[in-house]
């Protein structure tokens, strides 16, 4: 298998040279899924590994634009249209003078299998430019904005690709990109782009979305053995956005988180954090920005410096700070204390040795991909919201986002029992996003 | 006091019926040159203080026509004025324009050889540099100025006195004092002291006089000071002057015979002593040893490096050498009233009887007692009216009122004038308490105060009232004073702890003069003031001390005179203990300076904001400098850079969080190029002064009665609207100004972007203003507060940003930059540094950023034994050096590292760096020329050769912290232009580069 991975890659390498992230990407997938395509000789046949690691189509185009001097600078604009198999294009855009066509190429190639993965209608793509909005005034974003869309708006469409936003790319620029599209089209295409205004075409729940969808995977890989939040003592590592609505919806589902923390260090709160508790942090971290050690100064509960959250002990763990924030020692720790259940709500917290400890203990662990999904899943909404042209409220959107999760985990749940590996959440979730668009692929033909 | 025989021969030796006393001193510098910037010659002129001083010492000497002092910019305009007039005395600086001091004078001499030129160093590293690159023969002296004004009356004075001493020895008689030093920086330090006691003397000696002539000739006949720089013409003014010789001081080592001779004092005393054994001398030395030989000769010892040098000095010269009111009168001579000063003058002048004010009009009485107190500007205003001018005389007394109002308030203007209880009020912009310097702070904002009257804003800019906020300076000779008058300089200049020092010092008593003004300035302003220090090293281009001295705030708001009063009083005396602190003293001695060198004169500056609640603080308080060193696309160095911050400055000068932008292009904000940027970035606490507890009195902690507040309070203050953009989550974007729906992030944006106060215009108009009067680059300190219809902008501060050897142009070889072990293409400074053997550096593979303060202290330690051996080193480490926040860098204070002559800030995993912004360190950095590289491995070409450092062995180590003591000494280049700098050890000369230019270590 390992020289069939090889030689593949090889392939790989010569078809695309000095692209050292997208060899990086292919190779890890590629390595995940191989037993799946090995057992499926159809997709050996139909080339499916070949066609998905080529993207369906590349732009590349040149982004003139005028700073506040008159000086004409020149970058460079991308769109990676990956794969088309499940729905019309979709991923980020990213402004960032790292960008290069490599590097979009890796990201797109990951966010095929993220998407389809929320089961919703959508492919995968990525695109943005090396421009650098640092030290930008607002007025320049906007004429970059407005040149870069000026060439995209030919590739893109409610129905073709819609970007969302990404690095470099937020609400504000975002704006400025719809308002050229919608200029130069003479229309209100509302769902050619996601992450708009709420005014204007954009979803509730944004915010929420990350936090609310990995406890919503807990919830339900709890049911899987007949078990809820009930009562659960639930550590929360970070405070962030991900981190503050993780534990509402915990308090929401009768679960006590006993921990937050930041870069400082960590708060334990036996008695758990409540509405009101949870209303303090959200004013500490967004208005007053300050440390959560004020936390255990307001209300006298331990506060230790540094790392160290996983090893309080608790039923649940959902790390929902940053990459590699979980490693094997904290692994065994949490294990060894009689924690049985973690949902990554960040991006890749855990360690790859942590994530085998955990998947070798028969921990109910959710990788990142899949509970975290909540994000790409509230995009998928607000695209559903602009084809109906109607605004859903705060509770539809919720349920909708439940239900994608519900989906997802179900999903991932099946594929790994159907595969071989029941439980294993890792293995669910990297074939799940597989199957799904190869098997669009082989129903469409070769296209 | 003086020996009886001298003094009477001194001052009766000479029958006083033969002498007129205005056949005395016959030759007078009466035209002065200064060649200066602006801002030069506000230092030495002080506001108007020197032209003051010189009047004074003229009127006390009954001489009507003190000196014309002439000033231009450059010495090309300088040559230009000498083709055409005549000075008796020129006074350059080291530079003006594009010529140095020394050729300047060169060209003076082709011009006419006879004028004497005199050079005003600013720093003793400036005076070297000049040394060394010649030509000397253009200057007949050069002094080392030290803020001290009277350094400029002691130059007049030693000319003169030089002209004088044939004609008034034979005439009167008079006496001199032979005073031998070849060290620029002692001459400098004695020879204003040596005048002040000689013409302080002269006027007590003034009150024993029996009538007028005899007490004017005492004046006259004021002891001479003849200086000899060299064995042979020491010896040769002795004999000249044998019979006048009062006594004579005498370093121990300087030139005999062309050679330096390490006990020519010696020598030279012993030959005086010879043939007069009681004629009282004085060695000085900055050798002990020398103590036991000028006992064995018999002569007087001071010990030149005592901390108590000016005070044995002082008291060894006085120890061993020894105008009216305004009378209203009736016109039967009947006497109506008195006036003791303008003030006076101006509230009599509405309430005397017609037939009083006819009769003084018609003796034009006003003018001549104006002409008499040196208002000869005022005088001559009121001269040339007759009374027939006036269709009664009530338009008279009308005119003489509005008169002597309008020049009141046009003399404070834009001057430092003195305090006076009967003159101050609250339009009064620049007071002096008490005599002496302002100091360094002082100066500065004396000439911003001086320039700012002359700002002539653009329309759109005048929606903002730009001035100095009202400032009262007590003057350094209080602080002399106070150390004087409670006996303090033991205490000051020992080892006790800067607890027990500030507790003495509290324990004193300021001079009743002092109190009594303070008091009286009180009762006429209602707003809280700062209470800031104003050193006379303080801020001087080479040797700042700024951020070592305390600063207090007082909400000035009890009800009890009394009690605000003794805040006051004790601030005052808080700020005078911090010159005596451990920092301030290591400070001097990282940077050479004495402190004994130091005084201290204090600021009381209107706080510039506005009561919210029981808050008081500005919208804005920030530092803006004319050059940035570190400018991003698309700024330019020469657009300067600004930090800003909500509440007081404190915000700011503590390095914490406040936006930095470019006056040039404020809407361009690096810190802030995506939402989640700003939210890590903002500034998200704030200073404000506490207005709850008017009662509390200031204690030894300078921030006690600061409250560091979180945004939301300045939200409930109501004062964010045009300071904040609001952030939605939902929509994860920033809107400028306050929103209900989201949360307030300070992004300065209604006044960047949308100018709501025009800030950005008017830093720009100011800092350019400023550094064409400062002529070098400045920074200026600053704050805004904004009101609903108008806005007011503080001048707060303003100094020169220091620069030094930046004017030359180096260029690092390739060589170098091959072998370097550290290379940096953000490295800041220009020049080349040799001799520097130690590097202390923080382990990368040990760091740990939760242990920063531990690292501080570690540093610290290793700081202190590198200075008590008096070594200098390179000192690494990650993040921000002096950062207040821990996590972001080593929170070390000045102290701690201030035997550092080269900093590296690096990158290391997970630890970014983005370049150290406290300012009052910065400055200190820059000042002392420390070459500062970050050196970030991501940034192309950096780099840190850290095994090579690891594989070096190590004096001292610790888990965070390695001292190592290099075999060969190190190599630090930076080429300024480009912002490349290596650091690489030394190779042998041959295989060396050509000498580079040089930055002192």
């Amino acid at each position: 298998m390992s020289s069939a991975v090889e030689a593949f890659m090889e392939g790989i390498i010569a078809k695309n040279p000095a692209e050292k992230e997208f060899h990086q990407a292919v190779h890890e997938v590629i390595e995940s899924i191989y037993p799946v395509v090995e057992k499926r000789p159809e997709y050996k046949k139909a080339r499916i590994l070949e066609r998905i690691t080529e993207p369906e189509r590349v732009i590349m185009f040149r982004v003139p634009w005028q700073d506040d001097n008159g000086e004409v600078h020149v970058n460079r604009g991308f769109r990676i249209e990956m794969n088309s198999a499940l729905g019309p294009y979709k991923g980020g855009l990213r402004f960032h003078p790292s960008v290069n066509l490599g590097i979009l190429k890796f990201l797109a190639f990951e966010q095929v299998f993220k998407n389809s993965l929320t089961t919703l209608a959508m492919g995968g793509g990525k695109g943005g430019s090396d421009f650098d909005p640092k030290g930008k005034s607002d007025d320049e974003v906007m004429r970059f904005c407005q040149s870069f869309m000026t060439e995209l708006q030919r590739h893109i469409g409610p129905d073709t690709d819609v970007p969302a936003g990404d690095i470099g790319v937020g609400g504000r620029e975002i704006g400025f990109l719809f308002g050229q599209y919608k200029r130069i089209k003479d229309a209100f295409h509302a769902g050619v782009l996601t992450g708009k205004g709420l005014a204007w075409g954009g979803s509730l729940i944004r915010p929420e979305a990350t936090g609310y969808g990995a406890v919503y995977f807990a919830e339900e890989m709890l049911k899987t053995r007949g078990d809820s939040f009930e009562g659960k003592k639930v550590l929360v590592s970070g405070s962030g956005n991900v981190a503050q609505y993780a534990t509402e919806k915990v308090l929401e589902l009768g679960g006590k988180v006993i921990t937050l923390s930041d870069s400082s260090g960590f708060i334990v709160d036996q008695d758990g954090i409540d509405r009101e508790k949870l209303d303090f942090v959200m004013e500490l971290k967004n208005v007053k920005r300050g440390r959560i050690k004020e936390y255990a100064e307001k209300f006298g509960c331990e506060y230790h410096e540094g790392a160290g959250v996983w090893r309080v002990g608790g039923d649940v763990a959902l790390p929902s700070a940053t990459q590699n924030e979980l490693t094997l020692e904290d692994a065994k720790a949490f294990v060894e204390q009689g924690g049985f259940c973690v949902s990554e709500g960040a991006n890749m917290p855990s360690t790859p040795d942590a994530v085998e400890y955990f998947v070798e203990k028969g921990i109910l662990f959710a990788p990142g991909k899949a509970a975290n999904a909540g994000g790409v899943a509230v995009s998928g909404l607000e695209m559903a919201q602009n084809d109906q042209r109607m605004s859903w409220s705060r509770e539809q959107v919720d349920r909708h986002l439940h239900d994608i999760m519900i989906n997802i985990h179900e999903n991932c749940r099946r594929t790994a029992e159907e595969w071989g590996t029941p439980g294993n959440y890792v293995n669910g979730a990297n074939i799940a996003g597989f199957l799904k668009v190869a098997d669009a692929m082989l129903d469409q033909g070769l296209v | 006091m003086l020996e009886p025989s001298r003094t009477s021969e001194l001052f009766t030796g000479t029958p006083s019926g033969e002498v007129s006393f205005d056949k005395l001193m016959p030759h007078r510098v009466r035209n002065i040159l200064v060649v200066a910037s602006p801002y030069d010659a506000f230092v030495i002129e002080e506001g108007g203080r020197l032209t003051e001083l010189i009047l004074n010492e003229y009127v006390t000497l009954n001489l009507s026509d003190g000196p014309r002092v002439t000033r231009v910019s450059t010495a090309e305009e300088a040559l230009s004025v000498i083709e055409h007039h005549h000075f008796d005395l020129i006074i350059t600086m080291g530079r003006v324009g594009s010529m140095d001091g020394l050729r300047f004078g060169q060209r003076v001499k082709e011009i006419d050889a006879t004028t004497p030129v005199v050079l005003l160093a600013f720093d003793i590293g400036e005076l070297e540099s000049l040394r060394r690159e010649g030509p000397l023969d253009g200057v007949d002296h050069m002094f080392l100025w030290s803020g001290d004004a009277r350094l400029f009356i002691a130059i007049i004075k030693m000319y003169e006195d030089r002209w004088n001493i044939d004609h008034d020895t034979e005439v009167a008689r008079v006496r001199t004092i032979l005073l031998v030093e070849d060290s620029v920086r002692f001459i400098s330090l004695y020879l204003p002291l040596l005048y002040t006691v000689l013409v302080k003397q002269t006027h007590l000696l003034m009150d024993d006089g029996v009538n007028l002539a005899n007490r004017l000739l005492r004046l006259r006949a004021r002891p001479k000071v003849l200086l000899a720089r060299d064995y042979e013409s020491a010896i040769g003014l002795y004999e000249r002057y044998r019979p006048f010789l009062l006594g004579v001081i005498s370093d121990l080592s300087f030139p005999r015979g062309g050679e330096p001779d390490p006990e020519a004092g010696i020598r030279l005393l012993e030959r005086i002593k010879a043939d007069d054994p009681t004629l009282p001398m004085l060695l000085q030395s900055s050798d002990t040893r020398a103590a036991q030989r000028a006992k064995e000769i018999g002569v007087h010892f001071i010990h030149k490096r005592s901390r108590r040098l000016l005070k044995d000095l002082k008291r060894f010269v006085e120890q061993h050498f020894g105008f009216g009111d305004f009378v209203f009168r009736m016109p039967d001579g009947s006497e109506w009233g008195r006036a003791a000063n303008l003030r006076d003058l101006e509230r009599m002048v509405q309430e005397v009887p017609d037939e009083c004010l006819r009769y003084h009009a018609l003796r034009n009485d006003f003018s001549n007692w104006l002409r008499a107190r040196t208002e000869f500007g005022l005088a001559s205003r009121i001269r040339p009216f007759r009374i027939e001018d006036f269709e009664d005389i009530e338009g008279l007394r009308q005119y003489l009122v509005e008169t002597l109002r309008t020049h009141r308030f046009e003399t404070q203007r834009g001057i430092v004038a003195d305090f006076a209880p009967t003159r101050f009020d609250e339009r009064s912009e620049f007071v002096r308490i008490g005599k002496g310097s302002l100091g360094g702070k002082g100066r500065g904002l004396a000439f911003a105060n001086a320039m700012l009257q002359q700002l002539d804003l653009p329309k759109n800019l005048r929606q903002v009232s730009v001035g100095v906020p009202p400032s009262a300076v007590v003057a350094t000779e209080v602080f002399d004073q106070f150390l004087a008058d409670n006996e303090l300089h033991d205490l000051a200049y020992g080892s006790a702890s800067d607890q027990e020092i500030a507790h003495r010092f509290t324990s004193a008593r300021l001079p009743e003069g002092v109190i009594r003004d303070l008091e009286s300035f009180l009762q006429r302003i209602e707003y809280p003031l700062a209470v800031r220090s104003s050193s006379l090293l303080e801020d001087s281009s080479a040797q700042p001390f700024a951020g070592i001295y305390r600063t207090y705030m007082l909400p000035n708001s009890h009800g009890d005179p009394a009690v605000r009063l003794a805040q006051l009083q004790r601030a005052i005396k808080l700020v005078y203990a911090s010159t005596f602190s451990r920092a301030a003293k290591a400070y001097a001695e990282s940077t050479s300076s004495r402190i004994e060198d130091e005084k201290m004169a204090v600021i009381l500056q209107q706080l510039v904001g506005s009561r919210h609640r029981d808050h008081f603080y500005p919208h804005v308080s920030g530092v803006a400098r004319s050059v940035n060193f570190y400018p991003i696309e698309p700024m330019r160095a020469e657009d300067g850079i600004a930090v800003i911050a909500l509440g007081l400055g404190r915000q700011v000068a503590g390095g914490l969080r406040a936006l930095r932008f470019s006056p040039a292009h404020p809407r361009n904000i690096p810190a802030f190029s995506s939402t989640d940027a700003v939210r890590e970035n903002s500034q998200n606490q704030f200073f404000a002064l506490d207005m709850s507890r008017p009662h509390r009195m200031p204690t030894f902690e300078e921030e006690s009665n600061l409250l560091c507040l979180e945004i939301n309070e300045a939200l409930e203050d109501g004062v964010l609207d045009p300071l904040v953009s609001t952030y939605s989550p939902q929509n994860d974007r920033l809107y400028e100004g306050l929103r209900p729906d989201g949360y307030p992030y300070l992004t300065f944006a209604p006044i960047l972007n949308s100018e709501v106060v025009p800030l950005a215009a008017l830093l720009r108009a100011l800092l350019a203003l400023s550094a064409d009067g400062m002529g070098s680059p400045v920074e200026m300190e600053f704050a805004l507060d904004i009101g609903e219809e108008h806005s007011t902008f503080g001048f707060l501060q303003l100094r020169r940003l220091a620069a030094g050897g930046e004017t030359e142009d180096l260029e690092l070889p390739d060589a170098l930059i091959a072998r370097a072990w550290c290379f940096s293409t953000q490295a800041l400074g220009n020049g080349r540094m040799s001799g520097i053997e130690d590097v202390v550096y923080i382990r990368p593979r040990g760091f740990d950023a939760a242990k920063t303060h531990q690292i501080a202290q570690e540093i610290g330690r290793i700081n202190r034994q590198l200075a008590e051996e008096g070594r200098h080193c390179v000192l690494i480490g990650p993040g921000r050096w002096g950062s207040s926040d821990p996590w972001l860098g080593i929170p070390v204070a000045w102290d701690q590292i201030s035997t550092a002559r080269a900093i590296v800030e690096t990158a290391l995993p997970d630890f970014r760096v983005t370049p150290s912004q406290g300012t009052h360190f910065f400055q200190n950095m820059t000042s002392l020329r420390i070459a500062y590289f970050t050196v970030n491995p991501n940034l192309g070409e950096d780099r840190i050769d850290w095994d090579w450092l690891e594989s070096r062995p190590a004096v001292h180590e610790t888990t965070f912290v390695r001292h190592l003591r290099l075999d060969r000494p190190l190599e630090i280049c930076v080429e300024g232009r480009s912002n490349r700098g290596v650091i690489a050890e030394a190779r042998p000369i041959e295989a060396d580069p050509p000498p580079l230019p040089e930055i002192p270590t």
